[in-house]
């Protein structure tokens, strides 16, 4: 009886230990909002591309550059933010007609798995929500590391497709492409 | 001297005439800039955006116009002018008047049948009210109109421009004097 609750006592140790290596292992990492462009464009028949930004965000990212799969990453924008270089256009895109900002005013991204291709390239898959439906989406992203020295940064481009139509964002269509293309480009600090 | 007399155009008529001059001036150019000028996503929605406007700024132009004509009728012809002269200016200013008003009608149905809700704002905050529901076909068609209509309107206006230099320097007569702002004719008081 005792035998086995030193035994226990043992595991329950260890897992902690573990726990705590891991924990240690994967790092938060600060994202510098300076350096953070989301960014994104549609095409349209008979209107050239949209092109515009998202300028109020924040995010959280979690790296474990030992076990890639590990590390997590979850990035809110501020519908209200969109910037397409015209305030009439800011103004239609936050209506109803698309984004719905008054009724929606967040999108958010949430990773559910993180992939490593190769030394500089992951693919993270992840749940994102807009116009208040959630669906999966896929984004490629090129790390750069900067780790020496004491100001330690990774940089991060990601890259992917939406489909509005899977989140009912429906006006305009077909004249309006389906798809918004989607670029993030952020530089994150370790946080101490 | 606001009103008409038989010999020249009175003060209304002449700013009214002015006014619908600047109007379809900077309509045409804005929607053929807006059209054809390359412009970028938010430029070329923002042009778009202040056609539509100026657009019932036109219409309201032409409706007090083309009351004003009714109620107050046009100065005779100069003395000298050919009788199929008159015909053709009675038919090209009539034309005037189908060819802007067709204009005007044509953008409002466009802007009401497109597929994506986009109706025109006005001063004030006022919403114009659109006239039918979403309809691509309606929408093409009255865009074909509203490009085709344009191009007669603006040989309309070279015709138009071409007889008053006319009037002026070939006919020596006073059609054109008597539509410039400050124009005062003493011969004819």
């Amino acid at each position: 009886m005792r035998k086995g609750e030193s035994f226990r006592r043992a595991l329950l140790a260890l897992a902690l230990i573990a726990a705590a290596v891991a924990a240690q292992a994967r790092s938060s990492w600060k994202i510098d909002p300076s350096q953070t462009h989301v960014l994104f464009w549609v095409d349209a028949i008979g209107w050239p591309r949209t092109t515009g930004e998202f300028k109020s965000f924040e995010g959280r990212i979690e790296i474990d550059f030992d076990r890639p799969s590990r590390s997590r990453v979850d990035f809110r924008v501020a519908a209200e933010s969109v910037d397409v270089n015209s305030a009439s256009l800011d103004d239609y895109l936050r209506s109803e007609v698309f984004l719905n900002a008054a009724r929606f005013p967040d999108m958010g991204f949430v990773s559910t798995s993180v992939e490593k291709r190769d030394e500089h390239l992951a693919r993270v898959t992840g749940n994102l929500t807009m116009l208040g439906v959630t669906r999966p989406i896929i984004l490629d992203v090129e790390v750069a590391r900067n780790l020496a020295g004491t100001n330690q940064r990774v940089g991060f481009k990601a890259t992917g497709v939406i489909n509005r139509l899977d989140f009912g964002m429906n006006s305009g269509y077909p004249l309006i492409s389906d798809a918004i293309h989607l670029t993030v480009t952020t530089e994150a600090s370790a946080e101490p | 001297m606001l009103r008409n007399t038989r010999e020249s155009w009175g003060g209304v008529a002449k700013t009214l005439h002015w006014s619908a001059a600047v109007l379809i001036f900077a309509m045409l150019g804005l929607g053929l800039t807006m059209v054809h000028g390359g412009l970028g996503a938010g430029a070329k929605f923002e042009a778009y955006q202040l056609h539509k406007s100026t657009g019932f700024l036109a219409l309201a132009v032409m409706l007090v116009r083309g009351l004003w004509r009714i109620a107050n009728p046009p100065p005779a012809p100069p003395a000298g002018t050919k009788p199929w002269e008159r015909r053709l200016a009675l038919a090209l200013h009539r034309g005037f008047y189908v060819l802007i008003l067709s204009m005007i009608a044509s953008g409002w149905i466009m802007v009401s049948a497109s597929p994506l809700p986009l109706p025109a704002h006005l001063p004030g905050g006022f919403v114009v009210p659109n006239l039918t529901g979403p309809n691509a076909l309606l929408e093409a068609r009255t865009k074909f109109v509203h490009e085709v209509v344009s191009k007669l309107l603006i040989a309309a206006i070279g015709l138009h421009v071409v007889a008053a230099l006319k009037h002026h320097f070939a006919d020596k007569d006073t059609a054109l004097l008597r539509m410039l702002p400050f124009h005062h004719d003493d011969k004819f008081p």
